[in-house]
């Protein structure tokens, strides 16, 4: 009996390990994490990376896994492309946003639009750090050996319409965007990881226009 | 007065789009045999109504207790509605503020029901042939609903909601077999508000 107790644990061992490397305390230092973030943000003008996205519907016990290709410019300028299973484009340039599907391509203003203008601003704060300084979010960092957390909780109601809360996870080595959980009020949430990362590549301005 | 009244009942029976089918005995139960089985279907989704336009992804999800939830979310994951079919019964589980409202909540429960062909009873149908299909009607109220097959009824081939006088939604599937359709297009008569799916391998 003792000797498959022992077993059980040395074949837990690892698990433990790993979740205590991932285990996310109160930032030792936050005035000094938010001044390093926002050096690291600033100079950042260029993102390219893979993408992986997992739409996690709790109750139905099912996830929809997508993929693509991602860039950003600063200021204000993203190019989101699923490629698999499905393709969709998706374009934001300043205040406007462009979508392609397998029938249209529609732009909007997010002047007209209030939904597109926090979707649209949510990703721009996230990918160019300027989420830690929104006052649409009351922020807690938190920090783990490799990473840092940012738990954003939405502070206006129209926005805790649509997530109760976003979460970003930070690669401690470069201060870039490992990882984006939107967690809605149902229970679900969609987490975005974002591979191969490639900082401050030139990309044409005209390459964040649909045509 | 006797003959201005047959006129009129002359006049309103040929108003129906169906008054060319023929009223037949047919067996219902191969009809039970063309209701959908899946355990959990993803679609594409493209939706159009007046003018405006949005796409998302549609999951037709078989639950364990034999309901069936419906959840549309954007292709960036977010839900607009999660809905639970449960025979006659319908329960909106999510819906966004901006499609929560009792018109759109309704076309939606109509449209999708018959997609999944949720709370029909198979028993009550009145059965019906032209040359090329067999029409099974399921009346509901002043409103009918009709699962138009092959004249084997091998596969299920349309759907079509109608009143009396007028065709209010034409659905059209591809590929129908014993799951759920490849393909669907519900179109609305009348009014721009067209949905099309298409199946989403995974």
């Amino acid at each position: 009996m003792l000797r498959t107790n022992l077993f059980v644990a040395l074949l837990l061992l690892p698990l433990v390990t790993f979740s205590q490397k991932n285990t996310f305390q109160p930032v030792k230092d936050e005035a000094s994490f938010r001044m390093k973030f926002s050096e690291a943000a600033a100079k950042i003008n260029t993102i390219q990376a893979d993408f992986l996205q997992e739409k996690n519907l709790t109750v139905l016990d099912e996830k929809i896994v997508s993929k693509g290709k991602f860039w950003f410019k600063k200021l204000n300028m993203v190019r989101m492309e699923y490629t698999n299973p499905y393709k969709y484009l998706m374009v934001i340039n300043q205040d406007k946003m462009t979508i392609k599907d397998d029938a249209k391509t529609t732009t909007m203003s997010s002047r007209s639009n209030k939904l597109l203008e926090y979707v649209n601003k949510i990703i721009i704060d996230c990918v160019q750090g300027t989420a830690i300084d929104s006052k649409d979010f009351a922020v807690k960092v938190l920090e783990s050996e490799k990473q840092y957390l940012l738990e954003l909780a939405p502070v206006k109601k129209e926005l805790r319409e649509f997530f109760s809360a976003i979460n970003l996870f930070i690669d401690k080595s470069d201060n870039s965007v490992q990882r984006m959980e939107m967690k809605e009020p149902n229970g679900d949430s969609t987490l975005f990881t974002f591979m191969n990362k490639i900082f401050n590549e030139s990309i044409p301005d005209p390459f964040f226009v649909v045509r | 007065m006797l003959f201005a009244s047959l006129l009129l009942f002359g006049a309103s029976c040929s108003n129906s789009p169906y008054a060319f089918l023929q009223k037949t005995e047919m067996n219902k139960e191969c009809l039970r045999s063309l209701k959908p089985v899946y355990t959990s279907v993803l679609y594409k989704t493209s939706v159009d109504v007046v003018g405006k336009h949005l796409s998302g992804l549609l999951i037709v999800k078989k639950m364990e207790d034999g309901s069936s939830r419906i959840v549309f979310s954007n292709e960036m994951g977010l839900t607009f509605f999660d809905f639970e079919f449960f025979e006659n019964e319908f329960r909106v589980l999510y819906c966004i503020k901006k499609l929560n409202r009792t018109v759109v909540l309704r076309a939606l429960q109509k449209d999708l029901s018959m997609l999944i062909q949720s709370g029909y009873n198979y028993r009550d149908l009145q059965t019906y042939r032209s040359d090329s299909f067999l029409y099974y009607a399921y009346l509901d109220g002043n409103e009918t609903t009709y699962l138009i097959t092959d004249t084997n009824c091998t596969e299920l081939q349309r759907i079509e909601h109608a009143t009396k006088r007028k065709r209010k939604v034409i659905v059209n599937l591809t590929d129908a077999g014993r799951g759920l359709p490849d393909s669907v297009y519900i179109a609305h008569q009348g009014f721009e508000f067209n949905i099309a799916l298409k199946k989403i391998e995974r």
